[in-house]
């Protein structure tokens, strides 16, 4: 019996009303990778929220694929401590029920014949569980077996179609521009592009979909959203984390233009510089998004600088004595690898042209936060006396991430004095305190909209292509000149002080 | 100053003149700073013989941990002078999770009354409204919709929350209140915490028919069994287990013809729209205090041939998980799903998410109306 994976706005008419009318299909969900930090930390854990959240069919079926021979009931137990640690809700009476769907398969992720007895494990769990065929692939396992999966699946039949059959690939798609339009070639051999969802979990956190909202639902912003305005962008991605044990990943992966500016950084930039799509829709959002992708590219400082890289040396946060990266556990100590980045992007089209973007993430930083800052434009004319500084402060307009996600407006205001004196304040939306519900996480959000077949916040082929295409000028150049242009920060502060000579103009980087 | 987990007075609650009432709220407001005023809407919250003006500030706290509102707490004094009236003011901050206050704080106004001063409150209150905000009542306790105060208050309310669980007699007050409800005007609202808790029992029954073989089963139901608590010492409440019966029938487009009383149970009969008849039951169980009134089980079954589905939804002693048993010929499923027990004052804050109406919780009442004619 074959039904469509795809989730239904529901025939149920016992559904309507109810805050999820929509629920995924009956399934098998298959982690390749089951027995690593990603299956036990995120993916379980988000799944039995899901469930506890009466998201999913009781249906729903989890098969771990990994190489270590475990039992069934070993397995449930290892996932059970991950729920127990990392769930956001508490271990409850759910767990009896939910854990029966659970199921291991021992096998190699390069070996066919195990990818051919999966599929009849698969079968038979169908008859057992009501799944009715509907399968989804999650490839949890480290990059260099993307391809092999891929073909594994494609060579013992897995890969069905569009209406029964969807992938899931974490990231890094690829490792620069090539890797990844090569990697393009063996999905697309096996899978339809509808099948595939690439996925970046920064997507999936609410205050990033709420970039989406704060423009397109509110009127307000927009005349004031472009080079008119807009002085100029800053979005910061800040870890207060060193690369800890993922010392051999982390380098491997590039460092931080890799595994941080090339995906989520740009992915910020993209939703905060986007056009309005026509409808709020998996293809129109992400037309939109290739479409300024496609315009962006690496802007020049005041003497030519386009970016600057950079790793932490030793030092101190929230009073504790840090190692230098080079200290790291299992790092070689003569690594090149950039734990920070900044760098300047502009944007060639009639919205943003002349309005730089600067981009800047970095691991042990002084603060975790996360944010898009807008600096709008000076007055055009000073009517009011101006400060001991010489100027009015500009007008910001804040998106914060994380922590404490919100959107803050700083506007000046005058003081209650004879004298016309002003004062900058702060106009402050609390997302926590105006919507005092737990945001679900991040992988709850995309595991959902993955299973009910929902693309919007999954990356497109062209998509992750068009990101690769804006940080490979910095790549090759940065290959080329090796460790010349490597720059050190001590671990706590905020960043090199090199940061600062990517802007002009009386720019600065702001003080979060 | 009296504090929770969840909030923190910033300023007891203090008596006043009616007439002093916003000028002692700004005095408040003048003497914090940092603490600012926020109201998304007005909220009356109406209470018989309260002893202690606090308890009520404190459930109006919690409320305020989500909605900035003003709030104006209306209390029927039983004890005091005939034909009194008293006032106090006080304000409420949300309190972060690291311990300090949040900034956004709201007020509250309490109007305690006796005798004729208690009849006319509305008109009080209707002053102290805050304008181009919506109005919530949340009558609080038993329900008598024949209340000279209750009739004044819908005049000024956006929607008017109430408890069907602690109706007296509950059964001629659902039927008043349906009717109430049903009759009013398009731009008011009536909203039932008895309903919300439903929720989760409505949310488990879907899930029991999402997938398309099961869905089938939904058009061949013949058999319907709902089971609510009783307890000794505590009026029989059948309320929520008439909800779940008008929101069920409502879904499936089934009308009801006949309804029998037999000791604690009702026997009901239903038909469809092809004029098949589904047989129904409604009946009481002794169980623990807390189930009182609480659906404790649903059992939906089809014994027409070809479908052979059933589906069992009962609730574990703890009334905090559902366990859900499905049998499809041969086939069985379960499914043990956890249930957080909400507090009042989170149903409330449910209820006052919005002042709309809901189509299909007042699409069930129209069957527990129609169904209260055939008594």
């Amino acid at each position: 019996m074959t039904a469509s994976l795809t989730g239904r706005l529901s025939a149920n008419p016992l559904r309507q009303g109810l805050r999820l009318e929509r629920t995924p299909k009956p399934a098998i969900l298959t982690i390749f990778g089951a027995s690593g930090d990603l299956t036990v930390r995120k993916l379980i854990p988000a799944l039995y929220d899901l469930a506890r959240d009466r998201r999913l069919p009781p249906e729903f079926t989890v098969v771990g694929y990994a190489r270590r021979p475990y039992s069934h009931e070993e397995f449930r137990n290892m996932m059970k401590e991950g729920v127990a640690k990392y769930s956001r809700s508490k271990l409850g009476n759910l767990w009896e029920s939910f854990s029966k769907g659970i199921y291991y398969f021992q096998g190699d992720l390069d070996n066919l014949q195990n990818f051919k007895d999966l599929g009849e494990f698969l079968k038979t769990l169908d008859s057992e569980r009501g799944t009715l065929g509907n399968r989804a692939f999650y490839m949890a396992t480290a990059p260099s077996f993307f391809a092999p999966i891929i073909e594994n699946l494609g060579a013992a039949g897995l890969a069905g179609d569009v209406r029964n059959t969807r992938l899931v690939i974490e990231k890094p798609f690829g490792h620069d521009l090539r890797s990844a339009q090569d990697l393009n070639k063996v999905v697309q051999q096996v899978f339809h592009e509808k099948q595939v969802y690439r996925i970046d979990h920064y997507l999936g956190k609410e205050t990033v979909q709420n970039i989406l909202v704060f423009r397109f639902a509110n009127s307000i912003w927009e005349p004031l959203w472009n080079n008119r305005y807009v002085d100029h962008v800053q979005i910061t991605v800040a870890e207060t984390v060193g690369v800890e044990n993922r010392g051999p990943y982390y380098d491997e992966a590039g460092g931080a233009l890799r595994d941080m500016i090339q995906n989520h950084l740009v992915q910020l930039l993209a939703l905060t510089a986007m056009e309005p799509p026509s409808a709020f829709e998996a293809d129109t959002v992400r037309d939109e998004k290739v479409k300024v992708l496609r315009a962006i590219q690496v802007g020049q400082g005041p003497n030519g600088l386009e970016a600057v890289r950079a790793q932490y040396t030793n030092g101190w946060i929230s009073g504790e004595p840090v190692p230098a990266y080079r200290d790291e556990p299992r790092v070689n100590p003569d690594v090149q690898t950039a734990s920070y980045i900044a760098a300047k992007f502009m944007i060639n089209n009639w919205r943003w042209n002349g309005v730089p973007f600067f981009l800047r993430t970095g691991k042990r930083l002084a603060k975790r936060v996360s944010e898009i800052a807008l600096q709008f434009r000076e007055v055009p004319h000073l009517l009011f006396p101006s400060s001991s500084a010489g100027q009015l402060n500009p007008n910001m307009l804040v998106l914060r991430i994380q922590p404490d996600e919100g959107i803050s407006l700083r506007f000046e205001a005058k003081r209650p004095v004879a004298d016309i004196a002003m004062r900058s304040v702060n106009m402050d939306f609390h997302y926590g305190g105006t919507f005092e519900v737990a945001s679900p996480e991040a992988y709850e959000r995309l595991l959902l909209d993955f299973l009910l077949g929902d693309q919007t916040l999954f990356t497109r082929a062209d998509e992750v292509e068009a990101a690769w295409k804006i940080v490979t000028p910095l790549i090759e150049r940065w290959e080329i000149q090796k460790a010349g242009n490597l720059n050190y920060y001590d671990a706590g502060s905020w960043g090199p002080s090199a940061a600062s000579k990517l802007m002009d103009n009386g720019r600065r980087w702001r003080r979060l | 100053m009296t504090e929770n987990a969840s909030v923190v007075a910033i300023a007891e609650p203090s008596r006043v003149q009616v007439s002093q009432i916003d000028k002692q709220l700004k005095t408040i407001w003048s003497s914090q700073e940092g603490a600012t005023r926020a109201s998304t809407f007005n909220l009356l919250v109406y209470e018989s013989e309260l002893q202690d003006p606090n308890s009520i500030g404190e459930a109006i706290g919690a409320i305020a941990v989500q909605h900035p509102c003003r709030a104006i707490a209306l209390l029927a004094s039983t004890d005091g002078p005939k034909d009194n009236l008293e006032a106090y003011v006080a304000a409420y901050c949300p309190v972060s999770e690291g311990g300090g206050r949040e900034s956004i704080c709201c007020e509250y106004i309490t109007l305690r009354a006796s005798g004729k001063a208690l009849d006319e409150l509305d008109t009080t209150a209707a002053a102290l409204l805050l304008p181009e905000l919506e109005t919530f009542l949340w009558w609080k306790g038993p329900l008598n919709i024949h209340l000279e105060l209750f009739t004044n208050l819908q005049h000024i309310v956006d929607r008017t929350v109430v408890d069907s669980s602690l109706f007296e007699e509950p059964e001629k007050a659902l039927e008043s209140y349906t009717s109430l409800a049903l009759g009013q005007e398009k731009n008011r609202s009536f909203g039932d915490l008895n309903w919300s808790r439903l929720t989760p029992w409505r949310e488990e029954t879907a899930v029991a028919f999402d997938s398309e073989s099961r869905a089938a089963c939904l058009g061949a139901l013949d058999r319907v069994i709902i089971e609510y608590g009783q307890s000794e010492g505590i009026p029989l409440n059948p309320c929520q287990a008439y909800l779940f019966l008008g929101w069920l029938a409502s879904r499936l487009g089934w009308q009801p013809l006949s309804l029998h009383n037999k000791d604690l149970t009702k026997q009901i009969i239903m038909r469809d729209s092809t004029q098949r008849p589904i047989q129904v039951t409604v009946r009481a169980v002794a169980g623990e205090a807390h189930l009182a009134g609480q659906i404790t089980s649903v059992g939906l079954r089809s014994e027409e041939m070809g479908a052979a589905c059933s589906t069992v939804l009962c609730s574990s002693d703890s009334s905090s998980c559902i366990r859900m048993q499905m049998n499809m010929g041969e086939a069985t499923l379960s499914l043990v799903s956890d249930i957080d027990t909400l507090t009042t004052e989170q149903l409330l804050s449910e209820a006052l998410r919005t002042p709309d109406r809901d189509p299909i919780y007042e699409e069930s009442l129209e069957v527990i109306h129609d169904l209260m004619q055939l008594k």
